[in-house]
């Protein structure tokens, strides 16, 4: 047992809250202040976080989130107070300070859409204004996203065009798909790489908790991300660039896109404290037709020679999970304070999370906490401080392509493993524990040395380190495995980042700027795990792997080293006119050893036509721009070598071959060109981003086949192919209404999505990501079968070419489409209301995609009865199977079914309404709370073609798969949240 | 935030600055990126000699992984076995339980795939072997068994599949195959070089060449080879409880954990084991658990009743390769294609019963002979991956004799099709990556 993580995360954050309060209190007392309020333009409503500071001496605070700010301490004097944040217009006041009372300055914030001079960070040489980046950005700034999100994914999901977040399964402790405009590798991962505060953390997943030897699946099937330790609430903002005319500085690995987390930082003056309470639940909503599928001898007259209707009551439409389904009662508390003096600010944050899950035995626990801390020694030098520490327990229900898991089992009612239909034969799978523990701690320092207004300099140090425990047992007396099995798994990922820029500002003239950058970059990733598994236990009992009669034991090391250096130079002329060019050079250990180092060339530019003489007013804010850049994604850490695996078999040691070699292997290369543009106009009611982006990728990673005959390894990679992506996204965003008391805005996007095989370099196509890689084709496209004659009531063949023109059948293996989506139409409106009241929505539209239906496929071929197949029963059930259609036999009977079951994606899903209700300072000795209440994906539309099971599933293998695909899971469940926050 | 507006260096002091800053965005050029990761062995490894052993037993595990994949399917097209439903990855697929295997098939391409490989691995590591300075080969044990278990991985293909490809040929006949499995059971005999250390390895390979010749029609050099084998020699693979990926597969797709995929209801040894107690042929039955895994498109979709053979009745039980057993049948095989179905011959053919205490068959004429010995090589052979080719090779050389109606193909008993599968296609994974192959037969 220990101790309960709520309780020591609480009061480590109430004692360091404690800790640092005296130095503010005290600094409270001087008679100086200035004070106010900073409120919206536009509806009035107090705006959060705005940065407010005296010009003068730089000495400043953020509002709360009643919009109220406090400069303490300040010396008798005119100032000027300036108030800065993001989408809103800089606004400046000046003001009279008076020693022994106060002063006080207001602020009206007006709306800025484009925020042309906002700061970003995210793929410039250490950082830029808005409108001297020429590729684009998409920015996430959390405090205006209404619902409470219970995690990162969460929070990601349709909030950018060309950000497709796909949910993943019902279980807990999942983590979800990400991807940057498609798929630019079919070897490599395809998931960004992700920072946090300038510290590369990892963005693959966490070690699935299964058995060592095999890949049967004895588990709970889910595979957690390191992306959802972090607090939701701890951030500020996130930052997102797609591809690599964006990615170019981070080199070798950010071809699949980068994604940058900025938590809050502290602001100095009398500690804010805000306290937030979400209570709510997660329910499974159905996932297959309401029909009855009970064979005739369940019927009312198991004898009529037609269909009577079922005896009693019965429904498929949760694949008979009822008796195993519960609401999951959802739980989190999170606190933060905030504060400082002038020289130290700090931010601490702690949380805890509990989500009990859908499934019998799935639980999530979460806590955690954050201390971010602003040290300002010297007026030139600020180094900054951010580390954190989480703590995750998930408890798991064997789930999955699992012959032992539930919902397996329960799918296939009378025909599962045990025979039985009954659920308390099914339950025995539960006698199963499955238990992950993950301690992650993360450290960044970030030293920025100003040496003079014109040169600085940031160094950044980050440490990344989680240890995952996982424990899965059948325990003694389990009904399949008597004598009990055990498998444990001691895992540690680190991540080691070292990263420098300086930056040189030149005036080279009235007008002309050049910014000069120089960086370099290093990220070791150590990853080591040892796994062990044990069998035949003496009793019952918590067992360890040496109370097993037999014990395997795995162990696995992995280390490998990306650096570089880069340049860059940014050309300014009259603050409109932006060309910035750069080279990212690179090694790294996966290299062959016949490769240098690698180089990645990038220039941009951007124009703000808006700045012009001849723009009208009335135009709006326009900035045009364009880039063309490349970044690549390195080999596996072994391809280039040839390696034999030494293994054991009863006690004899063995070689086989595991890899064959190849030093000439190098990174894939994908070159992007974007074009587009960014305006606001009307009063900044109309908002639009355009972006046109095409990448193509080069010396692409692709398993090779060896023909099986050679008897060697049957793949190795190599630099040989070639694949394109192309399309457009589109942002739009209409304030329709905007009176005092009412408002009302409709935000949308679009994103498009075209892939396609250019070369195999000679390779013979081959299978990858659940799909087939064949030039001319999507990248990792879906194959299926395609038919001549479906609706004719014979038996179907392959069609061949002596297949008569009127006769029923099949092709096989045929490509159908990628399993990527294609089109994506994200729409979010929103209500202002009186009081401050707003109920937003946010619905998203995915098409053209594809999906493997797995189930389906093993249920059919079983002789299951399966709800996808009730029209079929209807008529074969009472001896009339002549009627039945040549595709309905195919699809029902599993004699002829036949290849993968592959079913069109499309869906729209209702992913969130809230309501926001502001409650003022109803609550005794708040400043201010707001109450929340908030659905997400309550409603989800489907192709009528896909009846069963949800498009966003992810298979057994988690969510570092390439693509979405259907094992025997439950999909992902709808959530019901009441949040409360309050600020002291 | 904070800014010091009065710190305006000299140009040194600038210039100091930017190349300070240049050497450390540089420094990562000055990375060792040689990074010694343990785990994986370089190939190097390989010419110590102590890693030898292992690089033999390499050739064996990948043996043992073809042997029991071709031993499963090769059951259940022959009907040693009936399928019990699932059709999974320890199933049987749906075109397999009606007899035929299809080249897509995903249970085909492992055992090309491991044979192939263990055959390329056998004749590298001899050549790795020999061109080891530190090695005499003559006698050197890693080299004999190395040969043995080439040499028996060459007999398994030929038996299994129908046409051959070495390192990415064109088809050839299955033959070839077989002829380099007699040769390699000659080098076995010949790097032994009659030391007794080696006897079994020896034996075994005079057993394997034995049951090869036979199959390329030299029954002379094939009873010359079974003449050395003794009654009671028995070579087996063996198999582990290590790993799920080492046990047996018969035994784990037929076991309730959870598959119970196959059955030995609806086939000759069901009747024949309650009649006989043949202990080559055991199975039983959990009336707790009286079916199979799923529904049987063969059966109207209903399940089979499920019987569990118990000749492989635990993870690591072993399959046997050859035996002296097997040796006498075939020696009687020799006399039958003679027409000689006298005392001699129905004595080899008995020998074994008569040991075990079972009745012995009799023949009143040749094919009766020759069904009785039919009968009795399948029993003694029983799921060890030979039914395939002894009924192709009884087939070819038009024998006499018929078979029970629980394998007799296109008999309403046996659910199989007419025209059943005997040897399996080159798989689809040979045909997309060999330039050499045409496209599969039938398409």
């Amino acid at each position: 047992m220990s101790p309960h993580p709520f309780g020591v995360f609480t009061a480590a954050v109430i004692a360091l809250g404690a800790l640092l309060l005296p130095a503010d209190h005290i600094a409270a007392q001087q008679q100086a202040t200035v004070t106010g309020q900073v409120v919206g333009a536009r509806g009035g409503n107090p705006i959060s976080d705005v940065q407010v500071y005296l010009v003068e001496n730089q000495r400043g605070v953020l509002t709360g989130s009643n919009g109220r700010f406090l400069i303490v301490n300040v010396a008798p004097g005119t100032y000027t107070v300036r108030a800065e944040r993001i989408g809103y217009a800089t606004a400046e006041q000046t003001v009279d300070v008076q020693g022994g009372s106060p002063a006080v300055v207001n602020f009206r914030l007006e709306d800025e859409a484009l925020g042309l001079d906002e700061i970003v960070v995210t793929g410039t040489a250490g950082q830029a204004r808005r409108r001297e980046v020429g590729n684009s950005i998409s920015q996430l700034n959390v405090s205006e996203i209404p619902s409470p999100p219970s995690n990162v994914d969460q929070l990601l999901q349709a909030r950018a065009p060309g950000l497709t977040v796909t949910q993943g399964n019902g279980s807990v402790g999942g983590g979800a798909q990400i991807r940057l405009r498609g798929a630019v590798s079919v070897s490599q991962s395809n998931q960004p790489i992700i920072y946090i505060d300038g510290v590369r953390m990892r963005s693959g997943s966490y070690a699935r908790n299964q058995q060592a030897s095999s890949g049967a699946g004895r588990g709970n099937n889910v595979t957690a991300s390191p992306l959802n330790d972090i607090n939701p609430s701890d951030i500020d903002r996130i930052e997102v660039i797609k591809g690599s005319a964006a990615s170019t500085l981070y080199g070798t690995e950010a071809a699949a896109g980068v994604i940058q987390i900025f938590t809050k930082r502290g602001s100095s003056g009398a500690p804010r404290w805000t306290v937030q309470m979400d209570q709510g639940f997660s329910r499974l909503r159905p996932f297959a037709p309401d029909v009855d599928v009970r064979p005739p001898s369940e019927w009312e007259d198991p004898n009529a020679a037609t269909y009577t209707g079922p005896l009693g009551s019965y429904s498929y439409k949760y694949l008979n999970m009822e008796p195993y389904l519960r609401d999951g009662f959802r739980q989190r508390y999170s606190a933060s304070v905030t504060g400082g003096s002038e020289n130290l600010q700090y931010f601490v944050s702690g949380q805890f999370d509990a989500n009990d899950g859908v499934l019998p035995l799935d639980e999530e626990d979460k806590a955690g906490i954050r201390g971010n801390f602003t040290f300002t020694p010297l007026n030139n030098v600020t180094l900054q401080v951010n580390t954190a520490y989480n703590r995750t327990d998930i408890t798991g229900t064997p789930a999955g392509n699992n012959a032992q898991g539930l919902t397996l089992n329960a799918f296939r009612r009378e025909r599962n493993y045990f025979g039985d239909p009954n659920p308390d034969s099914i339950r025995k799978v539960l006698d199963q524990d499955i238990t992950t523990r993950i301690d992650r701690f993360v450290l960044g320092g970030t030293l920025t040395y100003q040496a003079s207004d014109a040169f600085t300099n940031r160094l950044t140090v980050g440490y990344d380190q989680a240890v995952q425990d996982n424990r899965n047992i059948r325990k003694f007396g389990y009904f399949q495995f008597p004598g009990g099995v055990l498998y444990t798994g001691a895992h540690s990922f680190e991540v080691l980042t070292l990263d420098y820029v300086g930056n040189y500002d030149l005036e080279l003239a009235d007008d002309y700027n050049l910014t000069l950058s120089v960086g370099g970059q290093t990220v070791t990733n150590n990853e080591r795990a040892v796994r062990g598994e044990a069998q035949n236990f003496p009793g019952p009992g918590n067992p360890t792997l040496d109370a097993g009669t037999t014990q395997l034991t795995y162990e696995d090391r992995e280390r490998t080293i990306n650096a570089g250096f880069f340049g860059q130079a940014l050309f300014g002329i009259m603050d409109r006119y932006f060309i910035t060019a750069g080279l990212r050079m690179d090694g790294n250990s996966a290299f062959g050893e016949s490769l240098g180092l690698q180089a990645y060339p990038k220039v941009s530019v951007s124009y703000v036509v808006s700045d012009e003489s001849f723009w009208g007013e009335g135009m709006g804010d326009l900035k045009l721009r364009a880039a063309l850049g490349q970044s690549g994604r390195a080999p596996g850490t072994f391809d280039a070598v040839r390696t034999w695996e030494a293994l054991g078999y009863g006690g004899l040691p063995y070689l086989e071959p595991e890899n064959l070699g190849n030093p000439d292997l190098g990174p894939e290369r994908t070159t992007e060109m974007e074009v587009g543009f960014d305006w606001a106009g009307f009063d900044n009611r109309v908002t639009a981003d355009f972006t046109w982006y095409r990448q193509k990728t080069t010396d692409a990673l692709f398993n090779v086949r060896q023909a099986p005959s050679q008897g060697l390894p049957l793949s190795q990679q190599e630099n040989v192919g070639e694949m394109k992506n192309e399309g457009i996204e589109l942002n739009l965003g209409f304030a329709l209404v905007d009176q005092e008391n009412w408002g009302f805005n409709l935000d949308g996007n679009v994103y498009t999505n075209s892939s396609e095989v250019l070369d195999l370099g000679g390779a013979a196509p081959f299978s990858a990501g659940g799909g087939w890689v064949e030039v001319g084709y999507p990248v990792m496209a879906a194959r299926g079968t395609t038919w001549q004659n479906p609706d004719v009531t014979a038996d179907p063949v392959q069609c061949s070419d002596t297949t008569p023109a009127g006769d029923p059948c099949y092709n096989l293996d045929q490509v159908l489409g990628p399993q990527q989506p294609t089109f994506v139409l994200g729409v979010r409106p929103s209500l202002r209301m009186p009081y401050g009241l707003e109920l937003s929505a946010m619905g998203e539209y995915q098409a053209g995609h594809y999906i493997q239906d797995g189930p389906t496929d093993n249920a059919v071929g079983r002789s299951i009865r399966w709800p996808t197949c009730s029209d079929y029963y209807l008529l074969a059930d009472v001896g009339n199977r002549d009627a039945t259609t040549a595709e309905q036999r195919f699809n029902c009977e599993a004699s002829l079914l036949r290849g993968d079951v592959i079913r069109p994606a499309d869906f729209f899903k209702l992913r969130d309404v809230t309501l926001r209700v502001p409650l003022g300072d109803l609550i005794p000795r708040s400043s201010n709370a707001v109450l929340t209440l908030s659905g997400q994906n309550w409603y989800r539309w489907r192709n009528d073609e896909f009846p069963v099971f949800d498009p966003e599933m992810v298979t057994n293998t988690g969510f570092d798969n390439q693509n979405p695909g259907i094992t025997e899971h439950i999909p992902p469940p709808a959530t019901f949240t009441a949040s409360l926050r309050i600020n002291f | 935030m904070i800014f010091d507006s009065n710190t305006n260096g000299s140009w040194r002091r600038r210039a100091g600055g930017m190349g300070a800053a240049l050497m450390l965005a540089l420094a990562p050029a000055a990375c060792d990126f040689e990074v010694t990761n343990p785990g994986p062995v370089e190939d190097d490894f390989l010419d110590n000699a102590t890693a030898h052993e292992a690089m033999a037993n390499g050739v064996m595990v990948q043996l043992a992984d073809a042997l029991t994949n071709a031993a499963y399917t090769t059951g259940a097209v022959t009907r040693e076995i009936f399928p019990a439903g699932s059709t999974g990855s320890f199933g049987i697929t749906g075109a397999q339980q009606t007899g035929i295997i299809r080249y897509d098939d995903t249970h085909v391409g492992t055992p090309w795939t491991a044979g192939q490989r263990a055959r390329r691995m056998a004749e590298d590591f001899l050549t790795r072997f020999a061109e080891n300075e530190n090695v005499t080969l003559q006698g050197y044990e890693p080299a004999v068994e190395t040969a043995l278990w080439g040499a028996y991985t060459y007999r398994l293909l030929g038996d299994a599949f129908c046409q051959a490809v070495i390192d990415g040929s064109a088809a050839q006949d299955r033959s070839v195959f077989w002829e380099r499995s007699e040769e390699l059971f000659g080098e076995v005999i010949s790097l032994a070089g009659g030391d007794a250390a080696f006897d079994d390895e020896v034996t075994a390979a005079y057993a394997g060449r034995a049951a090869v010749r036979a199959n390329l029609g030299d029954w002379t050099g094939a009873m010359a080879d079974a003449g050395q084998v003794p009654d009671d020699f028995s070579f087996n693979m063996n198999y582990t409880t290590q790993q799920q990926s080492q046990y047996n597969r018969i035994y784990m797709a037929g076991a309730n954990s959870p598959y119970r995929a196959h059955t030995v209801w609806n086939t000759f040894y069901e009747d024949y084991y309650l009649d006989t107690e043949d202990p080559r042929t055991p199975w039983d039955l959990n009336p707790n658990i009286p079916l199979g895994d799923a529904g049987l498109a063969l059966l109207d979709n209903e399940r089979a009743l499920w019987y569990f053979q118990l000749k492989h009745d635990q993870p690591d039980s072993p399959h046997e390769l050859s035996s002296g057993w097997e040796m006498r049948l075939l020696e009687a095989e020799n006399r039958l294609m003679g027409g000689d179905f006298g005392a001699t011959t129905m004595e080899l053919i008995n020998r074994h019963r008569v040991e075990l205490g079972l009745d012995p068959w009799a023949a009143g004429s040749l094919a009766e002979a020759w069904t009785v010995y039919k009968r009795e090589r399948g029993i003694e052979l029983w799921l060890n991956a030979r039914r395939m080719i002894d009924l192709t090779r009884w087939e070819e050389n038009s024998t006499p004799g018929t078979l029970s109606t629980y394998e007799t193909a296109g008999h309403p008993d046996s659910y199989l099709v007419a025209n059943q599968t005997l040897c399996y296609p080159i798989p689809e994974a040979e045909y997309e990556t060999n330039q050499n192959l045409g496209s599969p037969p039938g398409t």
